[in-house]
């Protein structure tokens, strides 16, 4: 299988005057090509620091990436310079963000925007740019881009935001797009056209994907395998049918309970109990063990490492205790 | 509507004028917030608004809490008209939930001043007799007296949310208009808090006015609901017609573009062709016409009226008789 991007045994730690915050702690994964991954979890839970920290876009001041590390088609991307990975980032990794009103300028035209991600990394007349960036809007269904070009993102709604965005990712045609929650800011009915446009470009570009979102539904709609994080670790991975068919670690299952169901009724939803833990405090447990319901003893006593259990599936949880997955 | 109605709004409307150039600043255009909107709530319902933004619902909060007088129509609570000048004793009646946690505490006060102004405002009582009334509501949300003197940023979303609710709660009002209560939480403490406002309902025998932009916490919490789009009500119905039975299409687009989490039931979607509509430029006629996949001659012309389909269940479409031509 072509494999993209192998993530080992990631940690990134924030840094702040009182605390060491590991917001990822050992993270490792793998991206194949055309294929798309969710990242799943609720704030905090160290997903978006993933993202941030496969593309260096962190804040070095309180910010560094402790150990581990990013296998970009086996090259590792950790011991790049700084210059050499802003060539990578965007021409070969793109980001989407969540909020298309704060990551696009607000002072440049949207064609001038596109424009730039294309003459940044590729060498072409200012006017073959011009004709990409149209067809690019053209892609992300942007009716009348050549009208639009000359807009500046105010004059946009929304759901048109995200789709300029998009269209940026897609400028130089990158191997993985990485997009950190980017519908949740939208309507549902605009997050439905925003999916529905992600389907249709992986099957025309055939392009791997890494979407980070807390919500459950998105990830069943477009993903083909998923991992649930919390705490800075994977609790649980595998193929999205066969979690969302039968979940095994506790948090996922209440994460997909706590979720109101369209077709039932109930009159009380379950919820999970007690509170996301603090990630500064030193671990000597499992991360859930405080809100699990099958919590005992081995549980409060020692971290349980991700047993794999084959076909790729893997849980953070000595219920499941078997062989131990390789890093 | 029905007699028992505690809530009756009537035709309301409000209109923000769109001021153009320096001086003299003229009205260059309308936003119509919300245009002709009727419906009324029984006592202990729970009616759940849906829309998605710019759809005039949390205008119509607003507009109910008395909070901003409406351009046209009456907004009546249990017999009295609602306005910015109605008198304390109505006002403490009806109190709101916000959405978000963080900006609705302030951080420089304590638990124990946040959650005892509405007492200082709407009664005179002892610093005692204060404590006594907030320690027994601050517990009800599941809080200890030991938060009374800590900070919000000492608390998590959920938590600042229990401490909105429990100030929403401390005058014992009848009636609590949540304003997306729940869209800044977490989905594990989205549960827990939605689980809190069931239980706390009950036992108070609480009205609630529930807006959300989410179609399942509507449909878990709600006794009927309403689809708002554009300031105008597309549809009104209880909550087990509306899900089984949508009659306006735009309901049954919006109940169709929920990603589920739930493989292996997977409807057809319906994915709807553009934007919505600036406020600004309602489009004359139906306001759905622009999106609608359905959409006729008609519908261009005329606005369609809400029209009651069967007993309680009112859709504003012209075709919405079973809607055979979705």
């Amino acid at each position: 299988m072509d494999e993209l991007l192998r993530v080992r045994g990631l940690k990134t730690y924030y840094y702040s005057a009182k605390h060491v915050v590991p917001a990822v702690d050992g993270v490792s994964f793998s991206l194949r090509k055309g294929e798309v991954l969710g990242l799943v979890g609720e704030s905090g839970s160290g997903k978006s620091t993933v993202a941030r920290s496969v593309t260096r876009i962190f804040n070095k001041a309180y910010t560094r990436i402790e150990g581990g590390e990013i296998l970009f088609h086996g090259r590792d991307l950790l011991k790049v310079p700084d210059r050499k990975m802003s060539d990578i980032r965007g021409r070969h990794i793109a980001m989407v963000f969540q909020n298309p009103q704060t990551s696009l300028n607000p002072v440049f035209s949207i064609g001038n925007q596109l424009a730039e991600a294309l003459l940044l990394h590729q060498k072409m007349p200012r006017t073959l740019a011009r004709e990409k960036a149209v067809e690019l809007l053209r892609q992300v269904n942007i009716p009348s881009p050549e009208l639009r070009m000359g807009d500046f993102p105010h004059q946009l709604s929304g759901g048109m935001q995200q789709r300029v965005m998009i269209a940026i990712a897609l400028a130089c045609r990158p191997e993985i797009i990485i997009a950190d929650e980017p519908t949740t800011a939208l309507d549902v009915t605009i997050q439905a056209q925003i999916l529905d446009l992600f389907t249709r470009l992986r099957g025309e570009a055939g392009m791997s994907m890494l979407l980070i979102t807390h919500n459950m539904g998105v990830v069943a709609e477009v993903c083909d395998r998923m991992m649930v994080m919390y705490g800075g670790v994977v609790m649980e991975e595998g193929r999205c049918a066969e979690i969302f068919d039968k979940p095994l670690h506790e948090y996922t299952k209440g994460l997909l309970a706590c979720i109101p169901d369209l077709d039932e009724d109930k009159d009380t939803l379950y919820s999970i109990p007690g509170q996301a833990p603090r990630l500064e405090a030193p671990v000597t447990a499992c991360r859930f063990s405080g809100r699990c319901g099958k919590a005992f003893g081995k549980c409060r006593g020692q971290e349980p490492p991700l047993f794999a259990l084959g076909g790729g599936r893997a849980v953070r949880c000595w219920l499941y205790g078997g062989e131990e997955a390789a890093g | 509507m029905s007699d028992a109605a505690l809530l009756e709004v009537r035709d309301v409307k409000k209109y923000f004028p769109i001021k153009k150039g320096a001086l003299p600043r003229r009205q260059a255009a309308v936003l119509k917030a919300v245009d002709g909107v009727s419906f009324a709530v029984a006592r202990g319902e729970t009616l759940g608004i849906i829309g998605e933004s710019g759809c005039g619902k949390s205008t119509l909060a607003r507009l109910i809490m008395g909070l901003s007088d409406p351009s046209g129509g009456d907004v009546i609570y249990d017999g009295s008209p609602v306005t910015q000048k109605m008198p304390l004793a109505l006002r403490r009646r009806i109190q709101m939930v916000f959405q978000d946690p963080y900006a609705s505490l302030d951080p420089r006060m304590s638990i124990r001043r946040i959650v005892e102004e509405p007492l200082r405002i709407h009664e005179r009582l002892s610093g005692a007799e204060k404590t006594g009334s907030i320690v027994p509501v601050l517990e009800q949300v599941g809080l200890g007296p030991d938060a009374l003197g800590k900070y919000p940023h000492e608390f998590s979303g959920g938590q600042r949310q229990r401490i909105g609710i429990a100030r929403a709660l401390v005058l014992n009002p009848e009636m609590l208009i949540c304003d997306e209560p729940v869209s800044a939480l977490d989905v594990s403490i989205q549960a827990q808090v939605l689980n809190l406002l069931s239980h706390l309902k009950k036992s108070r025998g609480l009205t609630y006015l529930f807006i959300s932009h989410d179609i399942s916490v509507i449909k878990h919490i709600s006794d009927r609901v309403m689809v708002m789009y554009l300031g105008q009500v597309m549809e009104l119905a209880d909550k087990k017609t509306l899900f089984a039975g949508a009659a306006h299409p735009y309901t049954l687009a919006l109940i169709s573009a929920i990603p589920t989490a739930h493989t292996g039931k997977k409807t057809t979607r319906i994915i709807l062709e553009g934007d919505l509509p600036s406020p600004i430029h309602v489009p004359p006629g139906c306001p759905f016409q622009t999106r609608c996949p359905g959409a006729a001659d008609i519908c261009g012309k005329k606005r369609p009226e809400l029209r009651e389909l069967s007993a309680g269940h009112y859709a504003a479409c012209h075709f919405a008789k079973g809607c055979e031509r979705i």
